[in-house]
């Protein structure tokens, strides 16, 4: 299984895939700098406002780095998974003493370094120059890093299941609907909350339970909301069913299902990696 | 022909491959029908038959790549599929792919680590099974540079390596030019001496009667002959030259004459070719020459699948 994990890291070295990753995150953090030192130069505004202006920024910068990571998570394994199965090397390495389960773990850990590497390298980056430039950071970075990368691994292990099944193209798109999918259930389940709707809050709760990745972001969100300004929000009430706005933690439940979600989703794919003819 | 023997019971180790109505099923398609086969250790077993035959499918189930869909089999007296089993087995794919973005040493030397080959033996096993295939001193280059041949000698040294007990072959010289198709048959008698089992799937009759102890053929997942190769090439049939004698008594006889001098006995078994010279030549025939109609492979193949 360890030989496996690092004959993927290897892989994705020689690709030139964790070239490509750095030099992508160098330009993420050069853009992110030089955007937010401008709105800093530039913005008027002052105390508590000027903190809810980069809170909304840093959110929505953020939203869009889970989605990257997630499509970055999505397409790395498709390839990795299902490419390999497809160009027939792993008929070559599972007809060696080796459990398919233990080859798709064994694979699981790699990519899990390489695309949890990324997420956490790249985001690290992106809060840091945030606050140097702008002289403003999240109340809980640590936490909200860690539920971003979950959710890409989450994203990762759903794909490679599918990868076990599915061409790498067809894996790669359905994970993608998939986390869009989670995505716009996550924000009906926020309106029917917010306006109490019940058959809004089913189906999310529905959707929740069956992709959690969405409800890691909300998590992720979370901790990256300043409390003085959500509380002054929550007197407000407009904002909730907002999306891009998250008033409270999630519940332990759902971080434990989460975690559960992803080890139920790897066995799946353990199993349909096992029945399936090399 | 002969019927798979049975199990020779007792201090013996099981036979090195033994499959009882082994069947595999693609929806409706049967890939492969009823395979019932023994393969004692230490022979060179050729698997034979037309394209889509099942071969493949067969060597697909004897290593645990396939699930049979029916029957039974046992690979180095493990279950199909048991890991224990493939720890001892060498097999080259029929489509056989590295990871190219790995040198050729390091693909064996994941192989080995996979093997379970200890980690101080492994670098000198790659170089080993590097030499033997003809690939010394481009074990470093990537595997995405190398020709296809290349890739196919590469494919075997991953088969050989960690001196397997059974060495199972997809067609390997499919891709191989005469000198490596010439090196692959010396593999298999080195293989052979050392006491390993091989089990050749191969479209290329002449390498199969060349190194093989013994042949079975399918065709459309059945098993239409298989037997000893020396049984299987045993001549029937000789043709004589002879003076002397009327086309009336070699036809009593139960031959054909055909003038001037030829006389052909086509049912007649090698074994009796003695009698029949002491009898023409009791009949006061001379013979000037007497040929036993050896078969090739290829012609008996042809037979077996009825092409005219
Ligand atoms: N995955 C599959 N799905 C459906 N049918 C299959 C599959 N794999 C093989 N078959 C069918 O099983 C039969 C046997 O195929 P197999 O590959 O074993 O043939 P083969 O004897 O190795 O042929 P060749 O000489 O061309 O290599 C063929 O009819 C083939 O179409
Ligand atoms: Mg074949």
């Amino acid at each position: 299984m360890l030989e496996i994990c690092r004959l993927t890291i290897i892989e994705s070295l020689r690709r030139r895939l964790t070239l490509a990753l750095f030099a992508t995150t160098l330009l993420l953090v050069a853009f992110t700098g030089w955007a937010f030192a401008e709105i800093s130069r530039l913005t008027s505004l002052q105390g508590v406002e000027r903190v809810a202006q980069f809170s909304v920024l840093l959110v929505f910068l953020m939203l869009l780095f889970t989605g990257m990571i997630a499509l970055t998570a999505v397409f790395t394994a498709a390839a990795a998974v299902a490419g390999e199965l497809e160009s027939g090397v792993a008929a070559a390495i599972l007809a060696r003493p080796l459990r398919r389960g233990a080859y798709l773990c064994g694979k699981w850990l790699g990519l899990a370094v390489v695309v949890g590497g990324f997420a956490l390298i790249a985001g690290s980056g992106e809060l840091f120059v945030v606050s140097h430039v702008a002289a403003y950071a999240p109340p809980e970075p640590v936490a909200a890093l860690a539920l971003i990368t979950a959710q890409a691994l989450l994203l990762m292990t759903l794909t490679m299941a599918l990868a076990t099944r599915l061409s790498a193209v067809t894996s790669a798109i359905v994970a993608t609907v998939g986390f869009f999918l989670a995505w716009m259930l996550g924000t009906i389940d926020l309106m029917g909350v917010a306006l109490k709707y019940p058959s809004l809050m089913t189906v999310g709760e529905v959707g929740k339970i069956l992709l959690p990745t969405n409800a890691l972001w909300q998590a992720a969100e979370y901790y990256l909301e300043p409390r003085a300004l959500l509380s002054l929000v929550q007197g407000f009430g407009a904002l909730s069913g907002d999306p891009f706005v998250a008033l409270g933690p999630q519940p332990p439940a759902v971080l434990v299902w989460a975690a559960i979600w992803g080890v139920i989703v790897l066995g799946l794919g353990i199993w349909g990696l096992g029945r399936r003819q090399i | 022909m002969t019927k798979p023997e049975d199990d020779v019971g007792g201090a013996t180790p099981p036979p090195a491959i033994r499959t009882e109505l082994l069947e595999r099923r693609y929806g409706r398609h049967v890939a492969l029908h009823g395979l019932s086969l023994v393969v004692p250790r230490g022979r060179v077993f050729g698997f034979l038959g037309p394209n889509g035959a099942g071969k493949t499918t067969a060597v697909k189930l004897l290593l645990g790549l396939v699930r049979a869909t029916g029957g039974e089999g046992m690979v180095l007296g493990l279950p199909l599929g048991d890991p224990a089993a493939r720890r001892r087995i060498g097999y080259l794919p029929e489509l056989f792919r590295y990871q190219d973005w790995l040198t050729g040493c390091e693909v064996l030397g994941a192989h080995a680590a996979l093997a379970g080959i200890a980690k101080a033996q492994r670098r000198e096993a790659a170089e080993r099974a590097l030499a033997t295939v003809g690939l010394a001193g481009e074990g470093l280059r990537r595997v995405g540079t190398y020709s296809k041949g290349m890739q196919q000698r590469l494919g075997l040294a991953v088969a050989l390596l960690g001196e397997p007990e059974l060495v199972v072959l997809d067609e390997p010289t499919s891709a191989l030019d005469p000198v490596g198709r010439h090196d692959v048959r010396g593999i298999m008698h080195d293989l052979k001496a050392r006491g390993a089992t091989v089990f050749l799937n191969s479209h290329l009759l002449s390498e199969v009667e060349a190194v093989c102890d013994e042949v079975a053929v399918i065709d459309r997942g059945r098993v239409i002959a298989q037997g000893e190769m020396t049984d299987l090439l045993r001549a029937v049939g000789v043709d004589l030259e002879v003076e002397g004698v009327s086309e009336q008594e070699i036809l009593r006889l139960g031959g054909i004459f055909t003038p001037p001098r030829a006389a052909s006995f086509p049912q007649l078994a090698e074994s009796a070719v003695p009698e029949l010279v002491a009898a023409i030549v009791g009949l006061g025939g001379r013979i000037h020459a007497v040929r036993p109609r050896r078969a090739t492979l290829e012609q008996r193949f042809l037979d077996w699948l009825e092409v005219p």
